[in-house]
């Protein structure tokens, strides 16, 4: 990379006026169609009017996330192990389940879970209720492929000490082998939450409640969308952000601990 | 439960037409995010002047913003901000144009990057000049790197393709709820477009895992 940015800069200057110059077009023709005059007008006390609203609804979007990555996790660690130690039927049959949730998009499965599911179950779910399932179910699918790949990273030599040492199978899952391998998933794990907080926002096609569907709500009562809007990118982006950054934390602490016991 | 599979067939112009603007939309999307994607990336890779911070910018926005969000973003407030007003198919064009291109910069970033310094070093050494340095030498290696995870780009603007129907655009999803509170046959127009949609999802995925699996076991 070093060596990129050393040629760059000896070999052209060229590059860094051909590169202002194109910065500075794109920049112009965005600014050449913006109307000054609306966002001279904007109003953003719309959003201190509402701002109860607002915080229930984050409050709600993130309940959801939590609890299908909760939920996800208990029952994606349930399918690893069965992954890897089930016998073949059993395996076959999870393996399709995760690769059926993981190749199809949230809202294929959110609304076939609110109005195909029914048809099969008879048992009619409220929108709320459809959002925390298909959410569920994909973060299950995705989180027992990641706790997977976590177990079989843990050496096989915790296995045989486990083994040696005569510990019940439940001990030496519980005790020894899932604390290893959650310690070593913890970076993806964050990556996924924070996709599935982003992903969240889809639950608004089916008017759920969480901080989009009340976007829209207040964007149409108000006839304000401008500003609204742009308030509730800008939450979501800080939140998104401060998760990503919290889970780079993580990782750093997390790893230089495992460094230092090696 | 009663279910008539005979009505897909009989509304089944409307679901291929769904089915193809499903493919045309990731398409474009693909091809003009590549476009922009590249220059981001161009820009990231100067580490100063205004386009890097530019790209840095649009890369880290694009990124983190949900696309539900940046859909109806454009589409309900890019008439009162700008003097252009996108229809809900241009809409749908250029929101995922933007998500495709940022996260293609960042894509094409970790993959010239992953080049190791010795092919710069050599590439010099033997004397190719600068341009034939990057067309020779870094930018086929950079590419084979890119494979996997340009193939998982593609699953993931298939899957962003579905959010486009809240605004109006006639693709699989639209369809099959317009069809669907036609006639009351949800569960299947729901079930064939879930088929549909794994159908183009899963080779995708399936051919990253396998290149990655490849190259690994090159490397190892």
């Amino acid at each position: 990379m070093l060596a990129s940015k050393k040629a760059l800069r000896q070999s052209l200057p060229w590059s860094y006026i051909i590169s202002t110059v194109i910065a500075l077009a794109v920049i112009a023709t965005v600014l050449n169609f913006v109307n000054f005059k609306a966002i001279a007008a904007l109003d953003f006390t719309v959003v201190y009017q509402y701002r109860y609203t607002f915080l229930w609804a984050i409050g709600t979007t993130l309940g959801i996330t939590s609890t299908a990555i909760v939920i996800g996790l208990i029952v994606g660690i349930v399918l690893a192990v069965l992954i890897i130690q089930g016998p073949r039927p059993v395996r076959m049959v999870v393996t399709a389940y995760v690769e059926i949730w993981r190749n199809t998009p949230l809202i294929v499965q959110l609304f076939w879970v609110h109005f195909a599911m029914p048809v099969v179950t008879g048992v009619n779910t409220t929108a709320l209720q459809s959002g925390l399932i298909a959410m569920t179910m994909q973060s299950a699918a995705y989180l027992t492929d990641i706790a997977r790949t976590g177990i079989l990273a843990v050496p096989k030599g915790q296995y045989e000490a486990a083994e040696a040492l005569g510990l019940p199978t439940w001990s030496k899952w519980v005790d020894i082998i899932l604390p290893q391998a959650l310690r070593i998933v913890i970076p993806p794990l964050a990556t996924i939450a924070v996709g599935f907080f982003k992903a969240s926002a889809i639950l608004s096609l089916l008017s759920v409640g969480e901080l989009m569907t009340q976007t829209k709500n207040i964007a149409t009562y108000t006839h304000k969308p401008i500003e609204v809007m742009t308030f509730v990118g800008l939450v979501y982006w800080a939140l998104g952000y401060s998760f990503g950054s919290l889970a780079y934390k993580l990782e750093d602490i997390l790893g230089s601990d495992q460094r230092a016991r090696r | 439960m009663n279910s008539d599979w005979s009505i897909l067939y009989q509304y089944r112009y409307e679901i291929l037409g769904g089915l193809w603007t499903t493919i045309a939309l990731v398409g474009l999307a693909l091809v003009s995010g590549y476009i922009v994607g590249a220059l981001a990336c161009c820009g990231k890779l100067m580490r100063t002047g205004p386009l890097y911070w530019l790209s840095t910018f649009y890369i880290n926005t694009f990124r983190a913003l949900p696309e539900t969000v940046l859909v109806f973003w454009i589409y309900f407030c890019g008439p009162f901000i700008f003097t252009a007003a996108p229809s809900a198919w241009q809409t749908g064009v250029i929101s995922m144009s933007l998500v495709a291109g940022a996260y293609f910069a960042e894509i094409a970033r970790a993959g010239i990057q992953s080049v190791s310094r010795g092919q710069w070093e050599a590439a010099r050494a033997v004397g190719l000049s600068e341009f034939w340095v990057w067309i020779d030498v870094i930018i086929p290696q950079a590419v084979r790197a890119m494979l996997p995870s340009s193939a998982l780009l593609v699953t993931q603007l298939v899957k962003m393709s579905g959010l486009v129907s809240a605004i109006g655009v006639t693709e699989l999803i639209y369809q099959a709820q317009t069809l669907g509170s036609l006639s009351f046959r949800y569960f299947e127009f729901f079930t064939a477009v879930a088929v549909l949609y794994f159908i183009l999802i899963f080779p995708f995925s399936m051919a990253s895992r396998f290149i990655e699996a490849h190259m690994r076991q090159q490397i190892g």
